[in-house]
């Protein structure tokens, strides 16, 4: 690249797109239409009790559409498409894994069905019940700490797409589209309220599935099945295709994606929400059954179109320096550009617009969710628990929003500020995971063990919290890659053990994510076993605790 | 395991989830459209539309 970065070279080349004025268009009369639609039918709402009401009247169709609507952000099609490009085919076992777990999940009702049963509606609330409300504090700052870390990235990514497919890749023209993109956030949120109403939620649906099914056909007929495969196998060789063998994978990563698939279908919120409000044990076992098919297909749609980014790129020399040097180097963040500059190229005026307006109305809706969810959480369950004469309805509301604008602003200075230095997928996988690997060791024991008591709830989530070290920078301040690096030189002059040190560069060493993620798991499960035997409740407290967890289960010893 | 069975496990998974997925979404949009009429009507006239309910929902974490 004669010194330049694969971004600067990205910023001085002129790359095509079919973006024009008639896809401007779609994209500004869509989001006037979108938001005009949710105020008009916020009329039918007189009180934010019929909000609630208008949620008891939801059916099957329009619940599974929300859910939907609700499930797909513009970060998740963006971190996949990365996956997809990088990894190739072998990005498809997350998919695969996750729709596994979530049917067996639906077939055996580990977890979902005792919750179903307990009518819990919010993971704190389940530790409260449990083990007390200290527990329910200290759960719910992990949990918004984890949830808003998690979020960092989404209005850099976000930006990322819309920037691409304007034909805009210059990092000037990121920061101001980020800026921009904060502003409409916090404009569609505050004036709206709770503007992704059920109308809203239908109408994002309908534009979001007809792009994603349209789009992939488009590419299947666009590319043959032999050139994908063939480009595949020339670019990514058999890591391409094999999981075990890709270099952003491995058997550690593939094991610790089983763990999440786990996770994302027992201990995140709006599982348990799905859980606790299904009409019976039936319905609970058939809602995660069916989700299986969800899973599969928001992992898997934008994995295909990363994957036909790099035959989109291989193709022109000018990108495929870019994006696939010619020494195998990594390009780093700029991959998550592969994927909207190829589709910008490839997909006629007005069909890019469309696809757009609907990503920006996904990225909206999941902005909308989780400031409203985080500033809630942050609320109820850490600051209101502090006072014991409770706060009044108005000063909650007041804190809300302050925190709301908070967050917003947090989003600005970190996806400003922060150096990704690894997929975003995995960034996404290691902030999600400081809080739900410690919850879900809590959630099992508290719900399948009568000895499991507060000291190991506690020692569970600080264990998960270590989770942290697999972010890429965090590794690099603490000096941990060196520091795992010299120790497995040492092990390595053990006789016998003179493998373990096989091609590891204290210099360029990291700690796998996958490798990571499996430890802290396994420590959180650990901890929470070892404290309870060690520091078991007082038998008054123990008693209660057994019988909220007697409620759930026949809870054994 | 051989890249030809990898291929074959992937290709499959993949046709079909989205013919599976695009028959989902189909009759969603179409019986969904009905479900919206329903709502308004039933929230405009202060009362709930025959059929399925759902319990209560709190604003919740989206996973994206």
């Amino acid at each position: 690249l004669g010194g330049e970065t694969s971004a600067q070279l990205l910023e001085r080349l002129s790359v095509p797109t079919n973006f024009g004025v008639a896809d401007w268009a779609i994209v500004v009369v869509f989001l006037v239409v979108s938001t005009g639609l949710g105020l008009w039918a916020q009329k039918y709402m007189k009180n934010i009790g019929d909000y609630v009401v208008a949620g008891r009247a939801v059916r099957s169709y329009l619940g599974i559409a929300t859910i939907i609507a609700s499930e797909m952000g513009l970060v998740t099609v963006m971190y996949s498409a990365q996956l997809g490009f990088k990894n190739g085919f072998s990005a498809f076992h997350i998919a695969f894994i996750a729709a596994t777990v979530s049917l067996i999940v639906g077939i055996t009702g580990f977890i979902v069905v005792p919750i179903r049963r307990m009518g819990v509606m919010t993971i704190p609330e389940f530790y409260e019940r449990r083990f007390g409300r200290d527990v329910r504090i200290f759960g719910g700052t992990i949990l918004a700490a984890s949830g808003i870390l998690n979020m960092g990235m989404f209005l850099k990514a976000d930006s990322i797409f819309v920037t691409s497919v304007m034909g805009m890749n210059s990092e000037f023209q990121l920061k101001i589209a980020m800026t921009i993109m904060l502003v409409l956030v916090l404009i569609y949120t505050v004036l709206g309220g709770m503007v992704s109403v059920l109308v809203t939620d239908y109408m994002q649906f309908v534009v979001m599935a007809i792009g994603l099914v349209a789009t992939s056909v488009f590419l299947m007929v666009h590319f043959s099945p032999h050139t994908i495969v063939e480009t595949v196998q020339n670019i990514r060789h058999e890591g391409g295709f094999d999981p075990f063998l890709a270099p952003d994978f491995g058997t550690a990563y593939v094991l610790w994606m089983v763990c999440l698939g786990l996770v994302s279908c027992c201990v995140w919120q709006t599982s348990v929400m799905r859980a606790s409000s299904a009409a019976t044990e039936k319905v609970v076992r058939q809602t995660f059954s069916w989700g299986a098919l969800g899973f599969l297909i928001r992992f898997m749609v934008p994995y295909f179109w990363g994957i036909c980014a790099i035959v989109y790129i291989a193709s022109r020399p000018e990108l495929r320096q870019v994006f696939l040097p010619s020494d195998g180097s990594d390009p780093g963040d700029i991959t998550l550009r592969a994927m909207p500059i190829a589709l910008a190229g490839l997909l006629p005026a007005g069909a890019i617009g469309i696809l757009t307006a609907g990503m920006f109305a996904a990225a909206m809706s999941t902005y909308n969710t989780y400031l409203h969810t985080w500033s809630a959480v942050l609320t109820q369950d850490v600051v209101a628990p502090w006072f014991p004469k409770g706060l009044s309805s108005r000063t909650r509301i007041i804190l809300a929003r302050c925190i709301m604008v908070a967050i917003a602003v947090f989003l600005l200075v970190w996806g400003l500020w922060y150096p990704l230095g690894q997929n975003l997928w995995s960034y996404m996988a290691v902030t999600g995971s400081v809080y739900f690997t410690g919850a879900f060791a809590v959630l099992l024991f508290g719900i399948y063990w009568r000895r499991a008591s507060k000291a190991g709830a506690f020692a569970a989530f600080a264990c998960g919290f270590l989770g942290i070290v697999a972010l890429a920078p965090v590794q690099k301040w603490l000096g941990l890659s060196r520091l795992a690096a010299t120790a497995l030189h040492r092990l390595a002059e053990i006789p016998g053990l003179a493998g373990l040190a096989h091609g590891v560069d204290p210099a360029t060493f990291k700690l796998s994510e996958g490798v990571v993620g499996l430890t802290t798991w396994g420590t959180a499960l650990l901890a929470m076993v070892v404290f309870s035997l060690l520091k078991p409740d007082p038998p008054r407290q123990a008693a209660a605790s057994a019988a909220g967890g007697a409620r759930v289960e026949g809870v054994a010893d | 395991m051989d890249t030809r069975l990898w291929l074959a496990l992937w290709t499959t998974l993949w046709l079909g989830g989205l013919v599976l997925f695009t028959g989902l979404a189909a009759a969603v949009i179409w019986f969904g459209a009905k479900d919206v009429v329903a709502l308004l009507r039933s929230l405009a006239a202060g009362s709930r539309p025959e059929g399925e309910d759902q319990a209560p929902t709190e604003q919740g974490v989206t996973r994206t």
